[in-house]
């Protein structure tokens, strides 16, 4: 049969290799569907050289056949924009703005905590003394170490927060437009 | 005759469909007849890369349904045969190749005698 021919075979081969990207069940039909024309062709009086020609090369018709089989059919095109409308409504409800809210203040506290590091930082090295005021936290070079480990702290949460709020936000644009048009 | 082999090749492209959907709707088909018929007309000019490709799509959109069947001289072979939206669509496009075909005479019938 069409196997025991080595150009048909070798052409098979590369071709299937052509398919990698595509499902298996789907790859599998489509590389039968070949032999099988293949097979026809080959009964109907053609040469293999000639039909493997009528073919074109197998990268090229796996590529074309794998291109055609990755589009999305209409049922799961459907399904994924009501995923869409859902997870657009889910983006805009309460928890999600609380959410909002929250990292939005986390990095208005952070801001804030981050410039008053600076001030401790500043005053004590202003006062010429390296010793800390509050009461409690007597150890030398207080102030100096309170204020960059504030500044430290406060940095790492306006810089996280402001990552988490902006790939949330350019993600609720993102699906918005994608669901709107 | 000027060279119009480029402008053909979009034409037909655009046509392939039609002509395929138009085909299968007499009776279910499998690959290889499709392309022997379909080279029965040279203007088509639609060879196996086109065709094999365009049967997928085809059934990757619904249009078209497919089933194997045990051949007595080979392999089995898949068949293609409309499905409803296949159906429908072959009945639009009936309708929009004919208005398509008189707009584009209007345009050129003036110039036919002249060549």
């Amino acid at each position: 049969m069409t196997e025991q021919n080595p150009a048909v075979k070798r052409y098979l081969e590369e071709f299937r290799k052509g398919l990698v990207k595509v499902e298996p069940a789907d790859r599998d039909e489509i590389v039968r569907e070949i032999e099988s024309h293949i097979a026809d062709a080959l009964n109907a009086g053609q040469s293999v050289a000639a039909v493997l020609e009528r073919l074109g090369s197998a990268d090229r018709l796996a590529r074309a056949m794998a291109a055609a089989s990755l589009l999305e059919s209409p049922g799961r095109k459907r399904l994924r924009r009501w995923l869409d409308i859902a997870s657009l409504v889910a983006l805009y409800s309460l928890p999600s703005l609380l959410m909002v809210g929250f990292f939005g203040l986390l990095m208005v506290v952070g801001t804030v905590g981050f410039f008053a590091g600076f001030a401790a930082l500043g005053m004590s090295l202003f006062r010429g003394t390296l010793s800390t005021d509050v009461p409690g936290f007597q150890f030398p070079g207080g102030a100096y170490i309170v204020g960059v480990l504030m500044i430290l702290l406060f940095a790492g949460m306006v810089i996280g927060s402001n990552k988490i709020l902006g790939r949330y936000l350019f993600y609720v644009i993102r699906i918005s437009r994608k669901v709107l048009g | 005759m000027q060279d119009t082999s480029e402008w053909n090749s979009q034409v037909r492209r655009g046509v392939l469909e039609l002509c395929i959907l138009g085909l299968i709707e007499q009776g279910p088909c499998y690959g290889y007849q499709i392309v022997t018929r379909l080279a029965e007309s040279p203007q088509l000019a639609a060879g196996e890369g086109t065709i094999y490709p365009l049967m997928r799509r085809l059934k990757k959109d619904g249009w078209v349904e497919t089933f194997w069947q045990e051949s007595a001289a080979g392999p089995p072979r898949q068949y293609y045969q409309l499905a409803e939206p296949g159906r429908r669509a072959l009945a639009a496009m009936r309708s929009e190749w004919g208005a398509l075909v008189s707009a584009v005479n209007t345009f050129i019938e003036g110039g036919k005698d002249h060549d």
